[in-house]
């Protein structure tokens, strides 16, 4: 892990792609209201595993940077990423809700889908083959 | 005219009837298609200018609209000092591109601030989340109520879509702009500048808070909200002091399009016409609007709720129609609810007729009228009376409410000819079936009126009628006062201003 690490580091700062074992995802997460508590966010790699944290490729919790909060997922074997995200404002550690089931703090995901609820897997992956950076826009 | 789709393809064939007669050139304006519905739907309004006067009330303004006196004729009654504030949609368009519906356009917070020396009006939009974004993109970027856009942001709840355009209430010392389906927006009541959503609990955040909540006597406001994606209602009781007393979820199978509601002594009363939110049409990308059917056959359904049994629904049923507004309800010793409404046979207007104007058609459809409800809870059964003024905007002396009432005033529409809205004010005495009314004519386009009582009396209806009015013919807005049981007379004070302001909605009266 910690080869693979120093591996994509060198590769960002190559400024090349990524070696096919480790490869980087860089995710820009923009449109937090603001820079309090923490951006929260988990990669996945399976339609059956989708938006269930046990089943996350990796996860991070990254300080509110306001504007642009910068989450890098580092040591990715290539393939199909989705992402998924929020901003605990209140940092209560979960995407609070009213009482209707709505989030009453921002979210978002990789792709594009989504308009009525969480996207599909296959809707928010991403397919991987070299170190990527991506914006992802918090709603 | 049985469905909804038959609306749709009415409103399409309009549309073609238009590219037919050469007033469009879409392939020239070489713009995707999404696109292409909004820059048409500005080309088609532009060529209905001229031609129309009553049009100018839906060009909407881009901008807040600065001071300006007005001219005074006669003395304002001391007891009005203070200020008028009128909501309304009134930005339509924006970087070429014109929402499909009326209702579309962002809240323009109206100010006629009534003092010793005269009147001054101004106006400032709500910030709304939704004005905000697409006043930064010079392009609407997120769908509206009516309008939807392909490409546009997506949504994260209700509040997406809030443009805060409806009414204006001030209650527990906060004034709010409100809009039917999403928060309340709150306001500086000094200069009018948007402070951010209301949320009235935790739990609560961004729920449905209407636009139509109902202010007891007592100061107690209740207020409701409809959550089509969730198939609840939601419901509210506030103390006097602005503090939440109570808030709950009710689920409604086949949740309608409700926009008010009445309260009386005990209960709280639904009418749901049959609009009904079809979930899989929104989510097939449909507008808002688009995405409820017109089921005739579910007739109109009176939901009835004690106020001390919020989960103990009682059902009745009226005959299939459509109802935006509600003036008041009441209910006699002998269990029987006695509400007055303004009921059109169907929902032509909300679905097909208010996008007609944008587009600057005028469709002569059955209007709304009086109508006289009797819900028996007791025989549990609902009837009802339709009576033949055709009006709207629906106001009462407020120390009636949820009381016995007997006086009814509203916008009146008596013959303004080939064009939309109202001509005349009315005062309606339900129990006499009188009616008194003030014709201002038909190059007179009439907003909401509304009733503000004689400081000192309690009696019913005594007092002064307050409201605005655009001139047509003279490019004029103007605001009057009646002596509410004179109408017939005329106004008693009025002022005029050499702007037309874009026909608005709900107003209040805020003492000085």
């Amino acid at each position: 892990m910690k080869l693979s690490h120093l591996i994509a580091i060198a590769a960002i700062s190559a400024g090349t792609g990524g070696t096919a074992a480790a490869l980087t995802l860089t995710i820009e997460v923009t449109d937090a209201r603001s820079a309090q508590g923490q951006v929260s966010a988990a990669i996945y790699n399976s339609e059956t595993g989708w938006l269930k944290i046990e089943n996350a490729v990796q996860t991070q919790k990254v300080p509110s940077a306001g504007d642009k909060t910068v989450l890098v997922f580092t040591g990715l074997a290539p393939g199909r990423y989705a992402f998924s995200g929020y901003h605990d404002e209140n940092g209560n550690g979960k995407l609070d809700t009213n009482v209707l089931g709505l989030p009453t703090e921002r979210y978002g995901f990789t792709g594009s889908g989504g308009l009525m609820g969480p996207p599909s897997f296959s809707d928010a992956a991403v397919d991987l083959q070299a170190d990527t950076t991506l914006r992802v826009t918090l709603r | 005219m049985q469905d909804f789709l038959s609306h749709d393809t009415t409103r399409r064939s309009a549309l073609q009837r238009l590219l037919g007669a050469g007033a469009l050139s879409l392939p020239a304006l070489g713009l995707p298609l999404a696109a292409r519905a909004d820059a048409a739907t500005a080309q088609a309004f532009e060529a209905q200018r001229a031609a129309h006067p009553w049009t100018q009330a839906f060009v909407g303004v881009q901008a807040d609209v600065a001071p300006m006196a007005m001219t005074l004729h006669g003395k304002l009654p001391p007891a009005l000092h203070g200020a008028l504030l009128r909501n309304g949609p009134a930005r339509h368009q924006l970087g070429g591109m014109r929402y499909h519906h009326w209702f579309d356009g962002d809240g323009l917070l109206q100010r006629y601030k009534l003092g010793p020396t005269g009147i001054t009006h101004e106006g400032r939009f709500v910030r709304t989340e939704k004005y905000l974004a697409d006043t930064a993109a010079g392009k609407p970027v997120i769908s509206g109520f009516g309008t939807f856009l392909a490409d546009g942001k997506p949504p994260t709840g209700p509040d997406s879509l809030n443009v805060a355009n409806t009414s204006v209430v001030k209650h527990g010392g906060e004034l709010m702009a409100l809009w039917e389906g999403g928060s309340a927006y709150r306001l500086d009541e000094a200069t009018l500048e948007t402070r951010g959503v209301k949320t009235w609990s935790p739990d609560f955040a961004g729920v449905p808070f209407s636009a139509h909540p109902r202010i007891e006597p007592d100061g107690t406001m209740w207020n409701f909200g409809v959550s089509a994606m969730a198939g609840r209602l939601a419901l509210y009781r506030v103390r006097p002091d602005g503090v939440l007393a109570t808030a709950t979820t009710l689920a409604v199978p086949d949740i309608a399009m409700v926009h008010d509601f009445a309260v009386t002594e005990k209960h709280l009363v639904f009418l749901l016409p049959p609009l009904v939110f079809d979930v899989a049409r929104m989510k097939s990308k449909m507008s808002f609007l688009d995405a409820h059917v017109w089921k005739p056959q579910l007739g109109l359904r009176v939901l009835v709720l004690p106020k001390d049994a919020l989960d103990k629904p009682q059902w009745f049923e009226l005959p299939t129609g459509f109802v935006f507004h509600i003036g008041n309800a009441w209910e006699d010793p002998d269990g029987v609810i006695r509400l007055d409404c303004m009921r059109a046979a169907d929902a032509w207007h909300a679905t097909v007729g208010l996008k007609e104007v944008m587009r600057g058609h005028f469709g002569t459809e059955e209007f709304a009228h009086l109508t006289l409800v009797e819900i028996d809870l007791k025989a549990r059964r609902a009837r009802q009376q339709v009576l033949p003024q055709a009006s709207e905007f629906p106001r009462i002396d407020p120390r009636r409410v949820g009381q016995r009432h007997q006086q009814l005033f509203a916008a009146l529409r008596l013959s303004p000819g080939d064009r939309p809205g109202y001509d005349a004010v009315m005062r309606h005495d339900i129990g006499r079936g009188h009616t008194d009314h003030y014709r201002y004519g038909a190059d007179v386009m009439v907003e909401e009126h509304l009733f503000v009582p004689r400081p000192g009396s309690t009696r019913e209806g005594d007092g002064w009628l307050v409201g605005t009015a655009l001139d047509l013919a003279k490019g004029r807005t103007l605001f009057s006062v009646f002596e509410a049981q004179r109408l017939a007379d005329g106004p008693v004070v009025q002022a005029e201003m050499p702007r037309l302001m874009p026909f608005g909605l709900h107003a209040i009266h805020v003492a000085a």
